[in-house]
């Protein structure tokens, strides 16, 4: 666990020096809010409706952008094949890729889910419970984003693969969540179905990423 | 049992179709157009049995066996029978349900389905031939494939517009017999028609492989 902490700490400290790429990732989120924003009528009822889906959609355009950024950076820098010249396990990179992703997500998703609450309306008491349903949902965007990010660094159309292989992968995922912060959001009776579909979907990702993550870094 | 591959396929292709449209009755309500049901429901069995194949052929690759070729031509043949089950099923939904489509979950998890192979395909498409690039395709490949049980469990987690199974139904088959033996007969002749399309495939595969290699 020593290693994956020293990933963990090393990422933190490139992201505070590095000049705000997390903060980058936001005013993007923040942007794809307010650009989806115009797509309704200023009056239109169906804001409340629809503001969990937007939420997600900039969630998930922030997290491809994130991920794809995150592993250029380590392939330009080298930096991916000290560490696999070096004692660090494919299971304990993939660890320390995944906690450093999921906690920026994390962050993300509040931010989101009040500019969202502040743009859209929603209920301000459950908000806390919004975030929770959301970055349920994050766990396999992070998990299968870290894996298939790892297979598309040296790959032609890399950029646009990443998002053609994650999307579909992750969208039952995405209606449990969707469905459980529109809930939230707008005051309706929750499907605690859904709660268990996060569950089974988030550990079955990350199961299967920890697993498979060492053929993604064979050359 | 290779040479009666083909003779077989053929012959079980010709019943299905003789059973399809002159031994099945015409179902009271939705007329015709019911018949659909015997192409649509084998080739998303077809669909299932291919990805089925490509995880284990890709679990193959990755334990070093030469079976790339064989996921690969799964995975072609696969989206062609997905791609058979959304056209059929948006055809019978125009005239059963008024609309071809809707967003339930059996056919948005079948979308779905479709949408992660051809993306398996694109990424096969991107990488250069080898070792390295059936290794990661087994990896999709692999990760795909934990969408198949979801699809068949989509209706019973969620309730929606699309039947429940007829056939996979707790309480047993509801088909008038006529129309259970042709959908069986159909489901033999696509299975054939699919053993014979992934032994030819994946054979041309293999064989290109080698001309690139020499």
């Amino acid at each position: 666990m020593s290693r994956v902490t020293a990933i963990i700490a090393k990422d933190l400290r490139t992201e505070v020096r590095g000049g705000g790429r997390f903060l980058t990732i936001v005013l993007f989120a923040v942007t794809v809010l307010v650009t989806l924003g115009f797509a309704l009528p200023s009056d239109s009822p169906a804001r409340s409706t629809v503001a969990a889906g937007f939420i997600w959609t900039s969630i998930f355009l922030s997290a491809v952008l994130d991920l794809r950024t995150s592993w250029d950076a380590e392939h330009r820098d080298g930096m991916l094949d000290a560490l696999r010249i070096s004692r660090t396990t494919p299971a304990e990179i993939f660890l320390a890729k995944f906690a450093t992703s999921f906690l920026s997500l994390a962050l993300l998703a509040a931010v989101t889910v009040v500019a969202a609450a502040f743009g859209f309306g929603g209920e301000s008491g459950k908000l806390l419970h919004a975030w929770l349903s959301i970055t349920a949902g994050t766990v396999s965007v992070v998990a299968w984003g870290t894996l298939i990010s790892a297979l598309c660094i040296r790959v032609r159309s890399g950029d646009v693969l990443l998002p053609i292989l994650l999307f579909p992968l992750i969208i039952p995922a995405t209606i449990a969540s969707v469905s459980l912060t529109s809930s939230f959001l707008n005051g309706t009776e929750v499907a605690t179905g859904a709660w268990i579909v996060l569950a089974s979907v988030g550990l079955i990702a990350f199961g299967t990423s920890l697993a498979l993550f060492e053929y993604a870094l064979d050359e | 049992m290779r040479r009666l591959l083909l003779p077989a396929t053929a012959l079980a292709s010709v019943a299905a179709t003789l059973m399809i449209f002159l031994y099945a009755p015409t179902e009271a309500l939705q007329g015709n157009v019911q018949r659909l049901f015997y192409i649509h429901v084998p080739s998303a069995w077809i669909a299932y049995c291919a990805f089925a194949v490509v995880a284990v052929a890709s679990v193959g690759v990755l334990n070093r066996r030469d079976m790339d070729s064989l996921a690969k031509a799964s995975a072609e043949i696969g989206v062609v029978f997905t791609t058979v089950v959304l056209i059929t099923g948006m055809i019978w939904g125009s005239k059963v349900w008024g609309t071809p489509w809707v967003w339930d979950a059996r056919l948005t998890s079948t979308l779905i389905l479709w949408l992660i192979y051809l993306g398996y395909l694109a990424f096969r498409a991107a990488t250069p031939a080898g070792e390295t690039q059936a290794r990661r395709a087994a990896v999709i490949g692999i990760i795909g494939a934990v969408d198949i049980p979801i699809i068949h469990f989509a209706v019973i987690w969620w309730a929606n517009l699309h039947p429940q199974p007829v056939v996979l139904n707790p309480s047993g088959p509801q088909l008038p017999s006529e129309m259970l033996a042709t959908l069986i007969v159909s489901l033999v002749a696509f299975s054939l028609i699919f053993v014979t399309l992934l032994k030819r495939r994946s054979t041309r595969i293999d064989n290109r492989l080698t001309v690139q290699q020499s």
